[in-house]
């Protein structure tokens, strides 16, 4: 039986030290195929996954005492800035804001990607420790502006919940790092790992400037055109923030596409991927732009972030293997439905545009689904990484 | 010869080690220790005190060749020191003096 690739990737981002992460691992997956055999899958799994919270305390402490002086100095630092930067971040863009909300929403943005930043900079292993540590320090820090921030109204009962959130949040950007990390690793392991080839660094820093270079390169060309436009007529006027999502938005869905790239072997996949990451560009677009649900301001679009949330965990989950991503797929139409549903229910935007847009995001995801599934009869992928082996007798 | 000072779970664990034998590796050990505590332990738990006590030089590791059953992964194989010994015989005296005073605390 196969381990939680999520539990186990979690797990792996705590473990500082190299020699123990196929002594803990191995030893969990031991375990758990005992388990498995003598309780079935199902408690199996579950005794895994409580073993990874319960261990997570004791590896972050083991984490924080293993640190040199040097490095404790250089961790406080990285997580004071960062932490400083969601707390202006969230200040600049949510705080001037009447609702709670947006406040929300905002740090909640912020926390994730302070999270994300520091575990993908963390220059050696376990790279969730310090964006768990932000997500501590976020606890007091969110106590205190709550109360300086609040702006009064029915919601504010959701700012009580703002210290988990936002911990859940850093610890998830960190997550989403640390998979990422580990499936670039995986990618470039043949050179990687091979004790023979010298520049190793070099080549893989390498890979990742080529990774980088043609989404930003993109980014810069199209963010050109309305910061030319804003030179000459009003109509356009675009604020720091937009050029910062919208860069952000035209890179990320470009590292993906160049991770979708080399990961697959076929004009199927590609295609497949293509249309999956045009569908959720465009979701984000036409959302932060006008609103799938009335306009942009109504609260209920934040739940289409929702879906893209689906598509992308749901990606990583599946190492973005032809199969795997038949099933995130087909599960990011269904949160998509899902939303549209739950939108015509509550009232919420004019019924035409809801159902026009849900019908045509819904069909673009299956038809991506549709695309991946021909890819994976056609034996597309061939995906490299490390992959731990089944178990001798595994089932 | 001063022996560093042990808590009680590293004491389990020592014991657990030197009671294993070709089976102290983390399973074994979490195994042996949650049985004779009365409460199950994370692995994580177990190792951090594993690796602790092999920075205090009382135990010495090494790995094992990747194994089918541990989904190819390599197990960590640990065996007391001449100092873990030792740390676990001074123990044992403490205790044994403790116990020579004969309080009254009733059946175990």
């Amino acid at each position: 039986m196969r381990e939680s690739r999520i539990a186990e990737s979690l797990l792996r981002g705590f473990i500082s030290d190299p020699h123990l992460e196929d002594a803990i691992l191995g030893d969990l997956a031991e375990e758990q195929h005992q388990r498995a055999e003598s309780s079935g899958a199902g408690p199996a799994r579950a005794w895994y996954r409580r073993q990874v919270v319960r261990s997570v305390p004791h590896l972050l402490r083991h984490w924080w005492l293993q640190q040199t002086p040097g490095q404790t100095v250089r961790t406080v630092a990285r997580v004071t800035f960062t932490l400083v930067l969601v707390m202006s971040g969230t200040v600049a863009f949510g705080g001037t804001s009447p609702d709670t909300v947006t406040l929300l929403v905002a740090g909640g943005l912020w926390a994730a990607a302070g999270g994300f930043s520091l575990a993908w900079t963390t220059p050696s292993g376990a790279p969730m420790c310090p964006a768990t540590l932000l997500g501590l320090s976020l606890i007091p820090a969110s106590v205190a502006a709550s109360g300086l921030l609040a702006p009064p109204g029915p919601t504010t009962w959701l700012l009580a919940l703002a210290p988990t959130i936002l911990l859940a949040l850093s610890i998830s950007g960190g997550m989403v790092a640390a998979m990422l990390r580990s499936t670039l690793s995986a990618h470039n392991s043949p050179s990687a790992t091979d004790p023979s080839t010298p520049g190793k660094t070099m080549k893989t820093t390498g890979s990742t400037l080529r990774l980088l270079a043609r989404p930003i390169l993109a980014a810069a060309t199209l963010l050109m055109v309305p910061l030319v436009a804003m030179q000459f007529t009003a109509e356009v006027n675009w604020t720091l923030f937009d050029f910062v999502v919208m860069g952000t938005l035209i890179v990320g869905t470009g590292v993906t596409f160049e991770l979708a790239l080399r990961k697959g072997d076929t004009i199927g996949y590609r295609a497949a991927a293509g249309v999956a990451l045009a569908s959720a560009f465009l979701l984000v677009w036409v959302n932060l732009a006008v609103g799938i649900m009335g306009s942009s301001a109504h609260e209920a679009n934040v739940l289409y972030f929702g879906v893209l949330a689906v598509g992308g965990v749901g990606s990583l989950v599946a190492r973005f293997h032809p199969r795997g991503m038949v099933r995130a797929m087909v599960a990011t139409a269904l949160a998509h439905t899902g939303v549209g549903v739950t939108a015509l229910i509550a009232g919420w935007g004019s019924p035409v545009h809801v159902v026009g847009l849900t019908v045509m995001f819904a069909l673009l995801f299956l038809a991506s689904a549709w695309l991946f599934q021909s890819a994976a009869d056609q034996g597309a992928g061939g995906l490299g990484g490390r992959r731990a082996q089944p178990c001798a007798s595994g089932s | 010869m001063n022996t560093p000072e042990l808590g009680k779970l590293q004491l389990s664990v020592l014991m657990a080690v030197a009671t294993l034998d070709d089976e102290a590796y983390g399973l074994g050990v979490r195994r042996e220790v949650s049985e004779v505590r009365g409460r199950e332990y994370s692995v994580g738990a177990i190792y951090t005190t594993l690796s602790r006590l092999e920075e205090k030089g009382l135990l010495e590791s090494w790995e094992t060749p990747p194994r089918p059953e541990r989904g190819g992964r390599s197990r960590r194989q640990y065996e007391l020191t001449a100092a873990g010994r030792t740390a676990l015989r001074e123990a044992r005296r403490v205790a044994a003096r403790l116990w020579d005073l004969e309080p009254g605390v009733g059946p175990a």
